[in-house]
């Protein structure tokens, strides 16, 4: 009962909106890379501070991990979305747009304005804290012991760290993220609440409101997110097979 | 010379409540071998680690070929440079190469260029006689092995004094011969060296002085014909048994260079 | 009178129980720390116990506030002297069932947990005046957003989270046995829907659930429909995250215990039943104190879809100008926040040190 006989017409309807689809899937990549980027160089800093920060740092950097991590991602986008408003602080940005043609199709794609600008940012600062805490766990496991043997060289703290706790730490981390990593794309669907965005949900919230076939048009999107999440954790996988220290 | 290359001057450290080393001094002269043995708990670790200012001391003076590495305002790292440390449980770089391993603190803090760091780290391989083996990660070598790349490495700096932190405790015993000769051929080869180890056939071939400690104490010290003739006190007599029967068999494993050196 | 709606009176009970949590533990930890003396030590561990009771308190606590709620609808004279039937019940309740969950680690009285109770009933009872107070009179927006949020929207939001868990939890348990111990069929079926409901968005599965089958919940009222259908989304994924950490759990059972079960002659399933279950149990408890905390958070994806639970009441309350949006999203931040660290904290982190004194976990 819940496919009708006109199954191939419903998908035909839907797939119709291919372009729409299509950009709306760039710019989810789009925003994910960025607040993955963002989100990695920010938990590194945090992951950083939390264990070698002395009291004080590392005190911060929890704080902000376990405030991040305890509140919901819905919350914390509303919150920064209408901050600049409460402050009073004017919110217009700079446009960036970008244009391309693709079989006969005009595809236009926002790349940057407000909303886009608070979604990338609340992700950052959402995935940095669980980031960190990836990041946190595979420092610690690279244990003292190496940090000491540096030290013992005469090699300073801080390219002790540098030079030989990180490049180990950072390999190891990989199987943990790559669960935050793969599975970030699916949060890019938060923006849909301060609306605006044209990203994959909000062009499917679209196509199911003109075809009227919501159950085929969510099941596309659905597919989309299972084949490009599969990809990333694929992707990861080799990169950490390629990166293993030899005999470990 | 007058002043002594290593000069301890009362050493008191504790950690929280518990009062580890209670006092400890001794001197070590240009090409020394200092062999420090005693029950475990005895604080022999913690006055290595004290030594390197790992962990610094809570109280007492440590002078370097004169310089007093406990004052305030010492470049620590500059200190640990001229200091060598092997580890209990080797600590080497698990994401480098041996040779890498080696050469890291001659690039990183020596500055010195790639090559030449690669020729040193090579040298100091070929002593441990690992230079067959410098392309391999730590990870694919025997305990033995691995110890031997962590004598290279604190050889490769060139330091006044290396410190060995138990370097056979932690490996089995038929790889405990090869990481002793190559402590014994660095030593002979005028290397001035502390040595925290149970091993009384390596300490009977090399030591200038023993230094019996027990609860943060020197409870007896001589050279090694004092300990294995008549040592003073009771507690030394009963540990240097036990001794026997745990490690007596490694002498055997010495015996070699030994007669070599006779030829 | 001092309070003027009801309403007041059932945030401060509330937030009595959920301020006085931390406060007293660290009160507690604090004191038993520093009076290290020899006599203290049979204290050291009630205090220890103390922890847990203030827990169970905050669980009956707000259970009893929400029937209360419900049921106590006008406003009398008597309210107070209610208020306080209420704690006193409330009291007798949580030591109970303190006695009786934890009956082994009290080793004391029935009186010395009474006593810990009418003490953080007392501090409870004054921080609470404090909160409302201040709240109320200093700043009268953010203990209405607050009230208002925890009036409209808690209840809804621990219904869909604690239904979800549910759900979940049946789900997530049959899976991981079904991947751990079934054939290929089955660690395929239950590896396919691990993968596929973490990889669809929860909006997604929302939308597919409220617009996507119609007549799903044919059965129900419109609204109670789209609560439903988020509960079944948050459900249906939860048990795919589930399943993870009671198979994660079951593999860190040391291999060793199924075997010395199966040596006393207990077949495979008594084995599971009996030796390999109650472990694996109790080693999920950190991950699953974590998927209940990610469950809480995400059940505020329903307000897209109109679903009345906290973060929607709140961007309902700020709609009321602009410049409140902000501080209304903030409060219910604050709420989560409550509601997800000091049991992801302690649950989480203690029960894995615990874990550890005891030598389960990591093989």
């Amino acid at each position: 009962m819940i496919f009708q006989a006109n199954l191939i017409e419903e998908l035909l309807a839907v797939l119709g909106y291919w372009d729409r689809l299509f950009s709306g899937f760039l710019l989810t990549m789009w925003m994910y890379g960025w607040a993955l980027l963002l989100g990695f160089i920010l938990g590194l800093f945090l992951a950083i501070l939390r264990v070698y920060g002395g009291t004080i740092f590392s005190g911060v950097a929890t704080g902000y991990i376990e405030i991040m991590r305890g509140t919901p991602l819905v919350a914390q986008l509303f919150f920064i979305f209408f901050l600049p408003n409460t402050l009073n602080i004017p919110s217009e940005m700079w446009v960036i747009e970008t244009s391309f043609s693709i079989f006969n199709k005009e595809i236009s794609l926002k790349l940057l304005d407000y909303p886009i600008f608070v979604g990338i940012l609340t992700l950052s600062l959402n995935s940095g804290a669980y980031q960190a805490e990836y990041l946190r766990g595979s420092i610690v496991s690279v244990g003292a012991g190496q940090l000491e043997a540096a030290q013992s060289l005469g090699m300073s703290r801080l390219s002790s760290i540098r030079h030989v706790v990180l490049p180990q730490a950072l390999r190891r981390v990989i199987p943990a993220w790559s669960n935050e990593a793969a599975y970030l794309p699916k949060y890019t669907v938060l923006v849909y609440f301060i609306g605006g965005v044209e990203e994959l949900f909000f062009q499917a919230d679209f196509i199911q409101h003109k075809t009227f076939f919501p159950l085929t048009t969510y099941i596309i999107v659905s597919i989309m997110f299972l084949i490009t999440i599969t990809s990333i954790s694929k992707l990861l996988e080799f990169i950490h097979k390629r990166t293993a220290i030899p005999g470990l | 010379m007058d002043e002594p290359l290593l000069r301890i001057v009362d050493v008191w450290k504790s950690y929280e409540d518990l009062q580890v080393l209670k006092g400890v001094s001794f001197e070590l002269a240009e090409r020394d071998v200092k062999v420090i043995f005693g029950p475990s708990g005895s604080g022999k670790s913690t006055l290595l680690r004290c030594i390197n200012m790992l962990n610094p001391p809570d109280s007492g003076e440590i002078y370097l070929r004169g310089d007093n590495i406990t004052a305030p305002n010492v470049d620590l790292n500059a200190i640990r440079t001229r200091i060598g440390m092997v580890f209990q449980h080797f600590n080497l770089f698990a994401h480098l190469k041996a040779i890498d391993n080696v050469s890291i603190g001659l690039r990183r803090v020596k500055g010195l260029e790639k090559q030449e760091a690669r020729r040193k780290a090579l040298e100091a391989l070929n002593r441990v006689r690992l230079a067959e083996w410098a392309d391999h990660y730590p990870a694919q070598l025997s305990g033995g092995q691995q110890q031997r790349v962590g004598i290279a490495r604190a050889l490769a700096m060139e330091p006044d004094v290396i410190l060995f932190d138990e370097p056979t405790s932690a490996l089995d015993p038929e790889l405990i011969g090869e990481v002793l000769q190559a402590m014994l051929d660095i030593a002979k080869a005028g290397t001035t060296m502390v040595v925290v180890t149970h091993e009384m056939g390596f300490a009977r071939a090399v030591a200038s002085e023993m230094i019996f400690l027990d609860d943060g104490v020197v409870i007896e010290r001589g050279t090694p014909e004092h300990f294995s003739v008549s040592p003073k006190s009771k507690r030394v007599k009963r540990f240097l048994n036990q001794l026997d029967v745990l490690y007596g068999s490694h002498e055997k494993l010495l015996k070699l260079s030994e007669e070599e050196e006779g030829k | 009178m001092l309070f003027q709606t009801e309403l007041e009176f059932i945030g401060m009970g509330i937030v009595n129980s959920i301020i006085i949590f931390p406060i007293s533990i660290y009160i507690m930890r604090w004191y038993s720390k520093k009076k290290d003396m020899p006599h203290i030590q049979l204290w050291d561990t009630s205090l220890k116990t103390a922890y847990k009771v203030s827990l169970v308190w905050l669980m009956v606590n707000i259970l009893i506030g929400i029937l209360f709620n419900t049921f106590a609808k006008n406003i009398t004279i008597y309210f107070l002297i209610q208020y306080y039937v209420y704690m006193i019940i409330d009291l007798f309740i949580g030591t109970i069932v303190v006695k009786s969950i934890y009956k082994k680690e009290l080793g004391e009285s029935f009186m010395f947990v009474f006593i810990i109770q009418v003490i953080l009933f007392g501090i409870g009872l004054i921080i609470g005046f404090i909160t409302v107070l201040l709240l109320g009179y200093i700043f009268p927006e953010v203990s209405d957003v607050f009230f208002f949020v925890l009036e409209f929207g808690l209840f809804f939001t621990l219904l869909i989270t604690a239904s979800s868990l549910l759900i979940g939890f049946a789900i997530g348990i049959s899976l991981a046995i079904m991947r751990v111990y079934g054939g290929k069929e089955l660690h395929w079926l239950s590896s396919g829907y691990e993968k596929l409901f973490r990889g669809i968005p929860l909006l997604v599965l929302i939308f597919i659930f409220a617009f996507g089958f119609p007549g799903l919940f044919w059965y129900l009222e419109s609204l109670d429909r789209l609560l439903a259908s988020v509960i079944m989304a948050l459900g249906l994924r939860s048990g795919a995250y589930q399943s993870q950490i009671f198979r994660g759990a079951i593999l860190s059972v040391n291999p060793g215990q199924m075997e010395a079960a199966r040596s006393v002659g207990m077949n495979k399933i008594q084995a599971f039943r009996h030796v390999v279950l109650p472990q694996a149990l109790r080693l999920a408890v950190p991950g699953w104190s974590n998927e209940y905390a990610v469950v809480i958070k995400d059940s505020s994806f329903a307000s897209a879809i109109g679903t009345f639970e906290m973060t929607f009441i709140a961007y309902i309350w700020g709609l009321r100008s602009v410049e409140l949006f902000t501080l209304s999203m903030g409060v219910v931040a604050v709420l989560y926040f409550l509601f997800t660290f000091p049991v992801t904290r302690l649950f989480g982190e203690r029960q894995t040190k615990k874990l550890k004194k005891l030598g389960m976990g990591g093989g």
